[in-house]
């Protein structure tokens, strides 16, 4: 079958096999100290620090027809739920709350060469604890392959370090229906520790970083049609435009799960 | 929203709005040699207008704020949830409106109390202090009337609670600048009154048109030591302009009889009087200590026992309370968690409530005390109200 201009296929070797390491740090803080006080927290760490999988798992995160560089597509979800439980046993791409918009796994290509192709994504999964549950932000990641030898060469899928960077809720005696938890764990990573990309890679047709990652939370939030800016800028935009300015104050952040 | 505003989202814990995340949070930024300017003046907006209006927690704030960076609006999330659902509004067309009153100037959300035909009284649980630095330091309640167009008669009944400040309470117009001086100007005020501890008052205005007040209570500086409080509890309402106006009732307090600070309250339970209810203040005491306020409790009178019930209702200032229940023998902890307590209910958060019951034997009498809970900034106070009761067995 032709593929149109501008569009790529992308595939994966499917013998070979791709080396993932695991890793989670210690809870940094929370806002009722629940990482201190419940065991569970307070102990969460990846549940194996290293793992072989077949490439088939990453073609999962390729898209099944051709695409152009900003096209979105979903990923299937059975291999994020193979990669995540590297992580903790009980990953859960259905979110205890969920407003409607919360489900999703997205990729997106965001630039390509006749050599490689790099592929951006975000997955939305929490982990069901014996006695709670612990909601990630988000898995944001990218995924680079090696078009001519159908590889892998680079695979990141980790929690962002924002402020707040979770959200998790914990069936205490005193609290049998969950208290609600946020805080920041400063690493869950998976990564390969395959070469990278060069750095002067010239690619054919690509898309900034910044509007992959737009074109993927546009998967998400309806409410990310608007165009959010930071205090920062809209101090001096309200300034220069004379427009009034429409701004919300939350407790964890407005674009992620970890609230 | 996009060609009417600019739109921008801030979480609170950077603000430092969530007190438990400041230190953490603060320490993290200085090891990734990171800043974050919360004196700008959007920044100090927001900020400004968590403050202003009502001051239930609610997890979202939304505002609409001018270019020149005055608060047009606000809006709290768990407010609007409720509130839409009673008009029943979807969310989108609520918070249109929302939008709409914000930039035609009405000011949504910027009034703590918002009296209209349907609620046309609310109570409001809060302290006044002793100013510290400067003549005055004012506990403000917006009114919001708009809703009487015809206008009405602005009725604020006052009640002091028992800690050693006594209170003035002043009605201001909405768009008054308050005086921060000795002296108000009675052009300035609608109406004022002072009270000592336990005492009740009343102000009262009559207004031609539906408009903005401000309820204003602090303690005068002569009259009580620099950062002494109180707590007070205002039911505020609005009757229509049908009648004469009011009569003023002015409390008369006696200004020279001896303060008579009170730092622990007898309660005394009968069977002919199984219950009582009790106003006063409590302290944040800083993370890992406790500062009680403490009530004692006489129910000796119900020999064969009972269960004694207390319904605590926490004021609407910044901190939240903690209420642990003793017998009376039990010297009460300034540290740590209070171990000996027979029952406790903690970390009861503004303008929420919460309740103590505790079943014994024979007739008996116990220690209440009341604190802020450790996350609160040390120092903070809060209002409570406390009725307290026994059931016989």
């Amino acid at each position: 079958m032709e593929t149109p201009p501008n569009k790529i296929t992308l595939n994966l070797d499917g013998d070979t096999e791709v080396n993932v390491k695991g890793f989670i740090a210690p809870i940094e803080y929370t806002q009722y100290n629940f990482h201190v006080e419940w065991d569970e927290l307070a102990n969460f760490r990846v549940a194996e620090p290293e793992k072989q999988y077949p490439a088939s798992v990453f073609q999962s995160f390729l898209p099944s027809e051709s695409v152009s560089v900003g096209e979105c597509w979903e990923i299937q979800e059975k291999s994020a739920l193979e990669l995540l439980s590297q992580l903790h046993p009980n990953p859960s791409l259905n979110l205890h709350i969920n407003n409607g918009d919360s489900y999703g796994l997205w990729a997106c290509l965001r630039a390509y060469n006749d050599e490689f192709a790099e592929i951006l994504f975000r997955i939305h999964a929490e982990f069901v604890m014996e006695n709670g549950w612990f909601t990630p932000s988000q898995f944001a990641g990218h995924l680079i392959i090696d078009r001519f030898q159908e590889t892998v060469v680079s695979f990141k899928m980790r929690v962002p370090e924002t402020t707040l960077n979770f959200d998790a809720g914990w069936k205490a005696p005193a609290h049998p229906g969950g208290a609600a938890e946020i805080g920041f764990c400063p690493r869950v990573e998976l990564y390969t520790e395959t070469s990278s990309v060069p750095q002067d890679t010239t690619f054919t047709a690509s898309v900034t970083h910044e509007a992959a990652r737009h074109a993927l939370i546009l998967r998400f939030y309806k409410a990310q049609q608007i165009n959010w800016v930071s205090l920062e800028d809209a101090l001096e935009m309200a300034q220069a435009q004379q427009k009034p300015i429409h701004a919300i104050s939350i407790d964890g952040p407005l674009a992620d799960e970890s609230c | 929203m996009n060609e009417n505003f600019i739109n921008t989202w801030v979480a609170n814990a950077e603000l430092g709005r969530i007190h438990s995340l400041r230190e953490p949070i603060a320490r993290r930024r200085e090891r990734e040699g990171k800043t974050y300017d919360t004196s700008h003046p959007l920044a100090q907006a927001i900020i400004k207008g968590w403050k202003t209006g009502s001051k239930k927690g609610s997890p979202v704030d939304c505002f609409v704020i001018s270019p020149d960076f005055e608060l047009m609006g606000r809006l709290l999330v768990n407010d609007f949830i409720d509130d839409t659902w009673r008009r029943k509004l979807r969310w989108q067309e609520g918070y249109l409106i929302f939008l709409k009153e914000a930039l035609e100037g009405q000011q949504p959300g910027l009034g703590n109390i918002t009296l209209n035909s349907e609620v046309s009284s609310q109570d409001v649980l809060d302290v006044f202090r002793t100013p510290v630095v400067g003549y005055q330091d004012y506990t403000i309640v917006v009114i919001d009337t708009r809703a009487f167009e015809n206008g009405g008669t602005l009725t604020v009944d006052i009640e002091v609670g028992r800690a050693e400040a006594k209170g003035v309470f002043l009605l201001f117009d909405g768009d008054s600048q308050l005086p921060m001086d000795d002296w108000v100007p009675q052009d300035k005020k609608l109406d004022r009154v002072s009270l000592r501890p336990d005492e009740t008052g009343q102000l009262t205005h009559r207004f031609d048109r539906g408009a903005f007040f401000r309820l204003g209570a602090t303690a005068h500086h002569s009259w009580n030591e620099k950062g002494s409080t109180n707590a007070f509890k205002a039911r505020i309402s609005v009757e229509k302009n049908q009648k004469e106006p009011l009569e003023e009732k002015r409390s008369e307090s006696n200004e020279d009889a001896p303060e008579a600070p009170l730092s622990v309250l007898n309660v005394v339970l009968s069977k002919t009087q199984p219950s009582q209810e009790i106003l006063d203040a409590f302290r944040a005491p800083g993370e890992g200590y406790q500062d009680y306020t403490v009530v004692n409790i006489d129910a000796t009178a119900f020999e064969d026992g009972g269960t004694l019930i207390i319904d605590i209702h926490v004021g609407s200032a910044d901190t939240s309370g903690s209420f642990d229940l003793f017998d009376d023998d039990t010297e009460l902890p300034t540290e740590g968690y209070p171990t000996d307590a027979l029952t406790s209910a903690r970390g009861i958060r503004p303008s929420t409530a919460g309740k103590i019951r505790h079943r014994f034997a024979r007739g008996k009498v116990f220690k209440f005390g009341a604190t802020g809970d450790w996350y609160g900034e040390k120092g903070h106070i809060n209002a409570f109200q406390a009725k307290i009761s026994v059931e016989e067995n």
